[in-house]
């Protein structure tokens, strides 16, 4: 019997190599209990790299906002990115959709008030930020965003 | 077209776009009963993940090499958060190196000279200055200290 836990812990292609294993040796029931190990894993690593994005999104978005002597190309960049990432897992994984976002919204403001406020060396005065603030707004060093 | 080489083409197009679907369909597949499917399946599924554990190595590696020309180009520039991602970029690809076997100190010896040109273009952009950096050898790379 496979302790299928441990091996997802390892990495994803480790883990599929041995369901083929037991695929091929005709293990179904192995299989079966293997793939499901798979499937949790790469959601959860799914979800994780979304807090992540969303995390990083929001505190270069914070610290637009807060420095606007020092916005950059590369601040910019970071947030086309991060919203390209999100997009990229989404069409991953369907059901990390906008009510998921939403259900992690604060923690990952709260993080990235705290990272931002590291970086700036100087606490931030914005208190929430919006779906379209987020998501939606224009941030290029031509028009002010 | 055959039904081999649909089946096949089926499972290359869908594990190429996303891992995550690819194994729910398998054990959809599994489920009903259509071994010979979730084989195609997984096999696919297998060479995606493989190919996309290549890709991250790459993308760390152009990452740590641009670091590297940064902080030998301008050492006054120097940063803890430069270190801090030259270190990271490290870890990131011996931990890709022990997951996953096939991604050995060879093959990221062949993927080094086109790393070593975006990296460049990425330092180059990134000081708005050229480089006179022309090489970079395993040690600078992958051992050097950074204080």
């Amino acid at each position: 019997m496979k302790n299928w836990e441990e091996l997802s812990t390892d990495s994803h292609l480790l883990l599929a190599q041995a369901v083929k294993d037991e695929l091929t040796s005709g293990h179904i029931e192995q299989a079966q209990l293997g793939l499901q190990t798979l499937i949790d894993a790469m959601s959860r690593s799914d979800r994780r790299a979304m807090e992540s994005f969303l995390t990083l999104l929001m505190t270069h978005i914070i610290k637009w906002k807060s420095q606007p002597e020092k916005r950059s190309v590369s601040w910019a960049k970071t947030i086309l990115n991060a919203r390209r990432e999100i997009k990229r897992i989404q069409r991953d994984s369907p059901s990390l959709n906008r009510n998921y976002l939403e259900s992690i919204w604060n923690e990952c403001f709260n993080d990235a008030r705290q990272d931002a406020e590291l970086d700036m060396q100087k606490k931030s005065t914005i208190e929430t930020l919006s779906w379209d603030e987020v998501f939606n707004d224009d941030y290029n060093l031509t028009n002010n965003g | 077209m055959d039904k081999h080489a649909s089946t096949l083409d089926y499972w290359q197009d869908l594990a190429t776009s996303s891992h995550y679907l690819t194994a729910v369909s398998i054990k959809r597949a599994l489920e009903e009963g259509n071994y010979s499917e979730a084989e195609f399946g997984i096999t696919q599924l297998i060479e995606a993940l493989s190919r996309s554990d290549k890709h991250a190595v790459r993308s760390h590696l152009i990452r740590l090499m641009t670091h590297i020309i940064k902080w030998k180009a301008q050492p006054e520039k120097r940063s803890a958060s430069w270190a801090v991602t030259i270190d990271h970029a490290r870890d990131e690809i011996r931990a890709y190196q022990e997951a996953n076997p096939s991604i050995t100190d060879e093959k990221i010896k062949e993927m080094w000279a086109k790393c070593f040109e975006r990296a460049r273009r990425q330092a180059e952009l990134e000081m708005q200055k050229k480089s006179n950096i022309d090489t970079l050898s395993w040690n600078e790379v992958f051992n050097s200290h950074l204080n």
